[in-house]
């Protein structure tokens, strides 16, 4: 089905990675299955996106580990610092916990 | 702050030019992302409300860079892409985009602005090359 199993450096790959290497996989799974209900179910109206849920979370599981690799925390994206004082300041320093 | 606005006219309908913007990278014209990652994402009331994590490797001109390396000035750019169907004409879509560029703490600021602006502006419309790209791909692909 895909062509995977070909070394990435190099093969052109017609999909984007994760920015972590261990997610890719269950990056790829989650997109497959977001494609499929966007399609066929969200543009028809059908709002209920059960069917994603498990891979889904996996999948941000993994990328919220990732970030902690780069000492990034999830819960720092979810703030919204611009246009505050704290856009100057840097999210590693940050150790402020988000409201 | 500096803001950068545009309209463009895709000549397919809105479902066949949202679900290309999904689809968006990898693409040959914007070869600087590297990764999209979604963090979150829900649907409320029948909005789909994504939260990603973008990974992208941008250049600028050297000197630009040794000046905001050491000084580690930060830059915010805030981009807004709105897609509807046009109003004229249900086989094409309408797409608007903003993008509001600021740099901090230089001397310069405006300056830098303006190319971190123009810099965007190139990168808007290798975006919107791309979305045509990835219509035709999905289109010789498997009816959308």
């Amino acid at each position: 089905m895909d062509d995977n199993n070909s070394s990435p450096t190099t093969t052109k790959v017609d999909r984007l990675n994760s920015f972590h290497p261990d997610c890719d996989e269950l990056k790829h799974k989650y997109d497959q299955c977001f494609n499929v209900w966007f399609t066929e179910h969200y543009m028809n109206g059908h709002y209920n996106n059960e069917g994603c849920n498990k891979v889904f979370e996996l999948y941000t599981d993994c990328v919220k580990r990732g970030m902690k690799e780069y000492g990034l925390q999830y819960e720092q994206t979810t703030t919204l610092h611009l246009g505050t004082n704290k856009e100057k300041t840097s999210p590693l320093k940050d150790t402020e916990k988000p409201k | 702050m500096k803001i950068w606005t545009v309209q463009h006219t895709f000549n397919y309908p809105w479902e066949t030019v949202v679900q290309a913007a999904w689809n968006k990278y990898p693409n040959p014209m914007n070869t600087a992302v590297l990764g999209i990652d979604v963090i979150d994402r829900q649907v409320i009331n029948g909005e789909l409300h994504s939260h990603r994590l973008v990974t992208t490797r941008w250049t600028l001109p050297n000197w630009a860079c040794a000046l905001m390396g050491p000084i580690s000035t930060f830059y915010a750019i805030r981009e807004k892409l709105t897609y509807k169907p046009h109003p004229d004409d249900p086989q094409k879509t309408l797409l608007k985009q903003t993008a509001y560029v600021t740099v901090e703490g230089l001397p310069c600021s405006g300056y830098i602005e303006n190319i971190l602006t123009s810099k965007i502006s190139g990168n808007a419309a290798k975006g919107r090359q791309a979305i045509e790209w990835v219509i035709e791909k999905l289109q010789h692909k498997q009816p959308l």
